[in-house]
């Protein structure tokens, strides 16, 4: 199968008071087209600091990560932010939903960037798909934290990504919204056809999967398939 | 860029923060309405002196000498005159009251029907045009008020008693506060002689006005004239000449007014500033949001950019709608430094460029912080603990830094069309910013350092909260201060000036000057005087000249050749001289060497000049230069140069001639006392115009009481303006507490949980904003004590001394007001429920 996602001997270092921090060690990897994948391991074992290098939010120490065919490295702050418009979809654990925004307004905003017409009809769409239909128009404090992140799945999906990264998605929410939520991420992801890479510390999580990479001190301390009963 | 997406998304965004991005604007709203009212009313001003340019000379012609003249000399002028006019003006003494009170007074005889343009306003209004067939005369209004005069009233001028039959309320062309000094009585011409007011040596001033309605013709007979009756010692002017200096003048004051408005708006913008950098941080997250979501660096920015512009715009409209409101009341704040009524007027310029500065100003202000936005990490949406990107400095800060600089340089030469004008204007604001700035910064630091030694809780959270992250201490303390500085400054200088004319009424110096004193006068004077029990300080002759020559050109040379930079009064004004052979106690020689004494035939009289006078006419040691003294050319060079304090009450003069050749020149005597009280001055005036009707009195008491006055109305125009900048300040608190209102909010509630009650909330921001106005006063206090010392020091030259009255009572009022902000803070949040409050955090 054709990979959408190259990691090569990917490295990151932070600097801080005149110290070095290698968060990041030599980590290498591909991901295929369609599947899913998670990153879990300990907190300060890297996941996030590798959600961020993947997804183009920050630059790497050295190495490399190829996004559908596009080199990271060779692409300057503004190209890399073109490319996410493009390719690439958003699930943060804390939501990050734009407060002066409505719930519509929050899910047209990958669509207008990326000059989509008729922004608001997908995205009052995807509302319905999330079932929040009835609260488009509802600002993200006016809406519980299962609904606002059920709002940031639909602006994940509305502007039909390859690639979905989702950052511990169900990490602020009890268990019975969390699992409402995994729900809808997985069924969207499966009918949408997209490649899903997770971030999380919830084995049970990752466990629903096709791939788990266990990360710890910035190396990959293993890299396995998970059977999925779907 | 996707402008379609950046403008949804301010206007979406905007929805929300409109109040809040308001305020910010707000700071700047002052300084825009000053700027937009004094514009309109300067170009107002401008209209109405276009359109009554004839009003302010009330003639197409005037030429005046300070000596009698043949008509003849003016025949050129009169051919083209179709009407015509004289006037005979001088300052005398006026006893009213039956001798009972006594002042000095301008007196004017007019013969003929000036002005031919505009009016003499009187009460009753026939009075104006009957007072000269009726014999009576017409007096400023001020004087009824002083003396309670009624209309029938007596007035004795010299020898004559006139009767009072109308009060001037308004002559058109003059303003209000030119007669402060010496109020004008209006007298019929063909009675002037019987006063016995005009000696041989007086000071009165000839003036010949004419109508001409052909102003080619004049301008064309001026050309072919002018050298001819400037040798002869005429002053001419014309309807264009006296528009140009009334324009100048005014442009000079509405310039000044303008930059200090512009303070207020600076003022503003660093409040805008200030406030857009809280603004930004509280945008992070949605910025790295944005970011993630694919939008560019540029696209994030624009959004921000459009949002500050569309508010700016606003807060600019509202200030052009203020400014143009304010405009209605600014010329009763000037009418009596005005020559002609200023009605209001829209003025569409005025009110644009207005608009274009504010928003220009704000802008750039606002971009310092808004360009900070650019590096913002799209990393913060997953990582809390990245670096706060408005600490990093983007490179664009110092372009914009620049732009900033060129555009108050540019605002400044606009206003002064001086260059060093401009730059001493943007390098003082600048150097006064930065020293407020310092001393803000230093008292906070202060704070830091003694919070620990009190023992009060409520006390130290207070302290504390000056120096915390994300505080407006220093803005606030920087800005406020500014307006305090300003204002104690006007208030301190003022109070110095007054303070050093009452100086003079304490301290044994001479208060009381006798002048116009005729030859054969002054023995029977020095007897009087000595008679009354007062003391002759000084008796110095005064011969009046004027200057001819200037190293080896004319006069009239002198004034047409402008490369040589002499200001024209050199030429044109009447010198009064006076000789002697030493020196006295406000002089001292700086260069050259005095000659007190020479002999009557001496070639060339050295002469000592003042080294204002010097400087003035661009000579040195050994040049020479020539007087015409009645006629007789008096050939000079420069001897010695002084330096005089004008400060001490007695004869100075710019001119001193050695002793030997200018005692038998027309002359007239100065006569220098000292009464002891104020009861004892008026009396010694009242006797003085019984027995002398010729001779005036300088009484430094009236000077004192009318300085007091005319200073009190220049200052008060001033602190008009400098408190634009102190409600600007107020505008940048209102702001500051409006944005940091959540946190605020917070941090009530976590005390209320640890355990705080209600008052202590209250109490903790009432220090903090108690202190930060004690610090803004201090700061300003500081810099208003520096600046007016400065000022007195070396501008005015007079003693300093603190007035701490005015300094108290301004620094308790703005403390009192800020804390009062403070306290009105404080309420809503503790008053607000814990979980009421939690909910909405």
């Amino acid at each position: 199968m054709e990979a959408i996602i190259k990691v090569e001997n990917l490295g990151r270092t932070y600097t801080s008071g005149g110290k070095s921090l290698e968060v990041l060690k030599d980590v290498s990897f591909s991901v295929e087209k369609g599947t899913s994948i998670s990153i879990v391991g300990p907190s300060g074992s890297g996941k996030t600091t590798l959600l961020g290098l993947c997804a183009g939010l920050d630059v790497a120490s050295h190495g490399d990560v190829v996004i559908a065919g596009q080199s990271l490295k060779s692409l300057n702050e503004d190209q890399r932010a073109a490319l996410r418009n493009k390719h690439v979809g958003f699930v943060f654990q804390n939501f990050q939903l734009i407060p002066t925004l409505t719930a519509l307004e929050n899910v047209m905003v990958p669509l207008e960037l990326n000059r989509k017409p008729n922004a608001a009809k997908i995205a009052s769409e995807y509302l319905e798909k999330v079932g929040l239909g009835d609260r488009q128009t509802h600002y993200p404090k006016q809406l519980s934290g299962g609904e606002q992140q059920r709002v940031s799945l639909a602006r994940a999906f509305a502007n039909k990504p390859e690639i979905l990264f989702a950052d511990e998605p169900t990490g602020n929410l009890d268990d019975e919204t969390s699992d409402k939520i995994e729900a809808l991420l997985f069924g969207l992801n499966k009918e949408e056809g997209t490649t899903l890479v997770l971030v999380t510390h919830d084995l049970n999580l990752a466990e629903k999967t096709n791939r788990i990479i266990k990360l710890k001190k910035g190396e990959i301390f293993s890299d396995s398939q998970v059977n999925v009963v779907s | 860029m996707n402008w379609i997406w950046i403008f949804n998304m301010a206007t979406r965004d905007g929805r929300q923060s409109l109040p809040r991005l308001f305020l910010f604007t707000s700071s700047i709203i002052i300084g825009i309405a000053a700027l937009v009212s004094i514009s309109s009313f300067k170009d107002s001003l401008n209209e109405k002196i276009s359109n009554e340019a004839k009003e302010l000379l009330g003639a197409d012609f005037r030429a005046r000498k300070y000596s009698k003249y043949n008509e003849n000399d003016l025949a050129p002028f009169y051919q083209l005159a179709s009407d015509s006019a004289k006037e005979r003006s001088f300052v005398s003494m006026a006893g009213f009251k039956n001798g009972k009170s006594s002042r000095l007074v301008s007196v004017k005889a007019i013969e003929g029907n000036y002005p031919f343009y505009g009016d003499i306003v009187t009460e009753p209004a026939s009075a104006a045009s009957s007072y000269q067939k009726l014999g009576g005369v017409i007096a400023d209004q001020s004087l009824f008020f002083q003396f309670g005069l009624t209309l029938g009233d007596s007035i004795k001028l010299g020898t004559t008693k006139f009767e009072l039959i109308g009060q001037i309320l308004e002559v058109s062309g003059q303003a209000g506060i030119g007669s402060a000094f010496a109020p004008t009585v209006y007298v019929p011409f063909d009675a002037l002689e019987q006063t016995d007011l005009i000696q041989p040596g007086s000071r009165v001033l000839h003036i010949t006005y004419l109508k001409i309605n052909d102003t080619e013709k004049l301008l064309k007979t001026i050309e072919n004239e002018e050298k001819a009756i400037t040798d002869l010692g005429f002053r001419i002017e014309t309807v264009a000449d006296r528009k140009k200096s009334v324009g100048k003048s005014f442009d000079n004051l509405t310039s000044f007014m303008n930059l200090v408005g512009f303070i207020a708006l600076i003022l503003g913008a660093i409040g805008v500033g200030s406030a857009v950098y809280t603004y930004v941080r509280s945008k992070i997250k949605e910025v790295g949001v944005l970011r993630s979501l694919g939008a560019s660096r540029n696209e994030v920015f624009a959004v921000f950019l459009t949002q500050i512009i569309f508010v700016s715009i606003i807060g600019s409209a509202i200030g052009a709608f203020l400014g143009a409101l304010f405009q209605y009341f600014l010329p009763s704040l000037l009418q009596d430094f005005l020559p002609v009524s200023v009605d209001f007027t829209f003025q569409p310029l005025a009110i644009f460029s207005g608009v274009f500065i504010g928003l220009s100003i704000s802008i750039l202000f606002a971009l310092i912080p808004l360009l900070q936005v650019r590096n913002t990490s799209p990393m913060v949406t997953l990582n809390s603990f990245l670096d706060d990107p408005t600490q990093k400095l983007e490179k664009s800060v110092f372009v914009v830094g620049l732009l900033i600089l060129l555009f108050l340089g540019g605002f400044a030469f606009w206003q002064t069309k001086s260059l060093l004008a401009s730059a001493i204007f943007i390098c003082g604001l600048i150097l006064t910013i930065t020293l407020l700035w310092g001393v803000s910064s230093g008292l906070r630091a202060f704070a830091k350092n003694i919070v620990k030694q009190f023992s009060s809780f409520t006390v130290r959270q207070g302290i504390a909260n000056l120096y915390r992250p994300n505080n407006f201490s220093t803005i606030l303390i920087t800005v406020t201060g500014l307006g305090v500085a300003l204002i104690n400054m006007i208030f301190l200088i003022e109070s110095n000036i007054l303070n050093q004319l009452s100086f003079t009424q304490t301290n044994k110096q001479p208060n009381t000057i006798l002048f116009d004193i005729q030859p054969d006068q002054v023995n029977e004077v020095q007897s009087f005087v000595t008679e009354k029990g007062f003391p002759v300080l000084q008796q110095v002759p005064i011969v009046a000249m004027r200057l001819h020559s200037l190293k080896g050109k004319s006069g009239f040379e002198v004034k047409q050749d402008s490369t040589l930079d002499i200001p024209s009064h050199v030429v044109d004004r009447e010198y009064r001289v006076t000789y002697r052979d030493t020196l006295i106690s406000s002089e001292v020689i700086i260069d050259g060497s005095w000659v007190g004494k020479v002999s009557l035939n001496t070639a060339i009289i050295p002469v000592s000049l003042s080294e204002n006078q010097a400087k003035n006419m661009k000579v040195e040691i050994g040049d020479e230069f020539s007087f015409n003294v009645s006629g007789a050319i008096l050939n000079c060079k420069l001897a010695s140069i002084r330096e005089v304090d004008y400060t001490k009450i007695q004869t100075n003069f710019t001119v001193l001639f050695p002793k030997g050749v200018l005692e038998s020149a027309p002359q007239n005597f100065v006569i220098v006392s000292r009464v002891n009280s104020r009861e004892e001055s008026a009396a010694f005036q009242n006797q003085m115009v019984n027995k002398f009707p010729n001779i005036s009195v300088i009484d430094l008491d009236q000077v004192l009481k009318t300085a007091n006055e005319v200073l009190g109305k220049i200052s008060f125009v001033i602190s008009f303006l400098a408190m634009l900048c102190l409600i600007t300040g107020f505008l940048v608190l209102i702001s500051a507490i409006n944005n940091t209102k959540y946190e605020r909010v917070n941090e009530g509630i976590l005390l209320k949980t640890l355990g705080a009650v209600k008052s202590k909330i209250i109490v903790i921001n009432t220090v903090e904003y108690f202190l930060i106005g004690l610090f803004a006063v201090l700061a300003g206090a500081i810099i208003s004590v520096g600046s007016a010392w400065a000022i007195s020091v070396f501008a005015l030259k007079i003693e300093f001394t603190l007035a701490l009255i005015p300094l108290l009572s301004i620094s308790t009022l703005v403390i009192v007001m800020i804390t009062l902000f403070g306290y009105l803070n404080a309420l809503p949040i503790a008053k607000k429920p814990s979980l009421s409050i939690l909910r909405v955090s």
